[in-house]
């Protein structure tokens, strides 16, 4: 019963009123800007992160959550009510989602979602701090070479279980390691790619690079295509019936046990939770021809996953300090910023912000559903708002936020050139979002590496000595071999292509 | 970094060998490696037990020229098109747009540089007009200074003195 007084204490440091406004506003701001399309939460979460400069870490840890959950369950809106995703990992709920509200069932649609993805949110909590513990205590046995191992298997993992190329994939992540150690190199005291410009010194601003990939980049790409003015489909009752309801209930069950295992594999998270539980509704169901046309259970099984996969996400980043997403990534640039290194001594050292992070994911989905049931006919209001006006304010607010982390203009200018980089990568077929990882990555796996040659005087060895590294490295070229098979690679293409 | 933004595909590339995503993927990769490896040739290795700055670069560097080479070999036999459609347009304004913000936020400051960069990126989106940019340009000035500098008191210089 450790749990629920660990639990407690939780609630305790989230339950201030100070605390319960920040997740309020958190999740409020999140959803505004999930609920509008072509605007990731990776931007949406970077665009934002001045806000929380000036707040104590805790209140600042649970607004970004907050803003997760909020961009995340934004998009759902936006992908039932106008059949546009607003975000990637709602791509599928558009199928049926969209197909219920043309059948004049948008409000049913958008309950099951709330209070499916609310169900899994509760359930996730739950999750994160049962397994916290033995992650935290297997973390701490961990040496330099075994966090060596571990990171690479978790680049690995990330690029394996992602859409798109693995070869260019791998690219993406050796370019984010190169970016990653641009500025003075701590051990050495040397400049590393910093062709003698002082404000890289430091490196490069990790959100100004996200945001110039993902909010720039994308901001582009969307005034490339021409948008005509979205059709809102009007919502009626919110209440699910009874038939409804019934058809629901276990699919609800399944998505989440879906999405806690998927989100926790390095490269899940949100998206692949739901297009694997999509798959699986779809898979099993007796009537797969409903799929496509507004069956319930492929907006509850997805929604579900997502929120679950969202929030058991967090248990590679807070037990280990691994992100294992774009998500994740800026998450540990946020507590970077705000002094907190997340890893196994962060429950340890910090137990008050560890619990009040977990008690207040929870607390932030109870919000959304509060937020969110009552509010629908703003977030519809807020859908017609034109992209011509829209974009304008993004990129203020992005120029805003990439000068405000370091006081810095010149940071400004490298969001320009990301924002090139991340609009003319997917034209080559490249993705992002190795790259991100990649980045935040560098620091960590060229210390861990350094060390481990350190014990070993220069030797290679030392990786395949320790068993638990060893191990970490198996797997690593396992996934590899698997994923580069033909008949195991067409299999993932399938996957992908649902 | 800058390989990548410089080996765009020209428009006018055929289905042909150099129609492929992954010739021009390769292209940027063996570009950026080069020039990677090139500048990090004198950051010194180290020795055994103690590497040098230049050792983990060197590894990545080395890394990616063999997968870009790869790239470059399977370009031969892949089906995967590359997209020369590149909007212009957006992509310039867009840019120019974070460029003034970024040049004259120290010198005007935050308000002037809200309402310049609205007007330079606006017309990246076909229907806004000058009057309506100058509009959007001031309110969004009036609710960023209400927001960033007087609720969440960031530091950023508002005025041109």
């Amino acid at each position: 019963m450790e749990l629920f007084g660990q639990l407690a204490f939780g609630f305790e440091q989230a339950l201030t009123p100070q605390n319960l406004l920040f997740c309020f506003i958190g999740a409020l701001i999140g959803t505004l800007v999930g609920v509008l399309p072509g605007l990731g939460p990776v931007a949406t979460i970077a665009m934002l992160l001045p806000i929380t400069f000036t707040l104590p870490p805790v209140a600042a840890l649970i607004m970004l959550a907050g803003l997760y959950y909020g961009a995340q369950y934004g998009g759902s809106t936006t992908a039932i009510l106008v059949n546009i995703p607003g975000e990637s990992s709602s791509v599928v709920t558009c199928l049926d989602g969209h197909a219920m509200a043309r059948r004049g069932r948008a409000g049913a649609a958008l309950a099951i979602a709330a209070l499916g993805s609310f169900f899994a949110g509760t359930v996730a909590t739950f999750i994160i701090a049962i397994f916290s513990g033995p992650l935290v205590w297997i973390a701490s046995t961990f040496q330099s070479p075994d966090y060596f191992g571990l990171m690479i298997f978790g680049l690995i993992a990330a690029v394996v279980l992602a859409q798109g190329s693995v070869v260019r994939s791998i690219v993406m992540v050796l370019v984010g390691l190169m970016l990653g150690l641009v500025g003075t190199d701590i051990t050495t005291g040397q400049s590393r790619f910093t062709f003698g410009i002082p404000q890289l010194s430091e490196g490069i601003s990790f959100v100004a690079l996200a945001m110039g990939l993902f909010g720039v980049g994308e901001v582009i790409a969307n005034l490339a295509r021409t948008f005509g003015k979205p059709e809102v489909q009007p919502v009626t009752s919110l209440w699910p019936n009874r038939e409804e309801a019934r058809r629901a209930t276990p699919a609800v069950l399944r998505g989440t046990v879906i999405g806690s295992l998927l989100g926790v594999l390095p490269g899940g998270g949100a998206l692949i939770a739901s297009f694997g539980a999509y798959v699986i509704e779809k898979k099993w169901s007796r009537r797969p021809e409903e799929f496509g046309n507004g069956a319930v259970e492929g907006v509850a099984a997805p929604e579900a996953a997502n929120n679950a996969g969202a929030q058991t996400s967090f248990i590679p980043l807070l037990t280990l300090g691994l992100p294992s997403n774009a998500v994740m990534a800026l998450m540990l640039a946020a507590m970077t910023i705000h002094g907190i290194v997340p890893g196994p001594k962060l429950m340890v050292e910090r137990p008050d912000l560890f619990w009040a992070m977990i008690a207040s994911m929870w607390i932030g989905n109870l919000m959304l559903v509060i937020i969110n049931l009552p509010l629908i006919r703003i977030w519809v209001m807020l859908l017609n708002v034109p992209y011509r006006w829209l974009y304008l304010a993004i990129l203020v607010f992005c120029c805003i936020g990439a000068y405000s982390v370091n006081n810095s203009t010149f940071d400004v200018m490298v969001m320009a050139l990301f924002g090139v980089v991340g609009y003319l990568l997917p034209k080559i077929g490249c993705e992002p979002a190795p790259l991100i990882l990649g980045v935040i990555l560098a620091p960590h796996i060229e210390e861990n590496f350094r060390r481990s040659l350190v014990v070993s005087r220069g030797s290679w060895w030392i990786f395949l000595e320790r068993p638990v590294c060893a191990g970490f490295l198996l797997v690593s070229v396992l996934f590899m071999i698997a994923v580069l098979l033909p008949a195991i690679s067409k299999g993932r293409e399938e996957a992908f292509r649902e | 970094m800058s390989s990548e933004g410089a080996s765009h595909p020209p428009a006018d590339v055929g289905r042909g060998w150099l129609g492929k995503a992954d010739l021009w993927a390769g292209v940027a990769t063996v570009m950026f490696a080069a020039s990677t490896l090139y500048i990090s040739a004198d950051y010194g290795l180290g020795r055994a037990g103690r590497i040098g700055a230049g050792y983990v670069p060197l590894v990545i560097g080395l890394l990616l020229l063999g997968l870009g080479a790869l790239l470059l070999i399977r370009a031969g036999r892949s089906r995967e098109p590359v997209d020369t459609q590149i909007a212009w347009r957006p992509l310039l304004l867009v840019i120019g747009g974070i460029v003034t913000f970024a040049l004259l936020l120290d010198r005007a400051g935050l308000l002037v540089a809200i309402v310049a960069t609205v007007i330079v990126a606006g017309p990246a989106a076909y229907g806004n007009t000058v009057l309506s940019l100058v509009i959007s340009g001031i309110i969004l000035s009036a609710f960023s200074w209400t927001l960033f500098v007087h609720f969440l008191k960031i530091a950023i210089p508002v005025w041109w003195f």
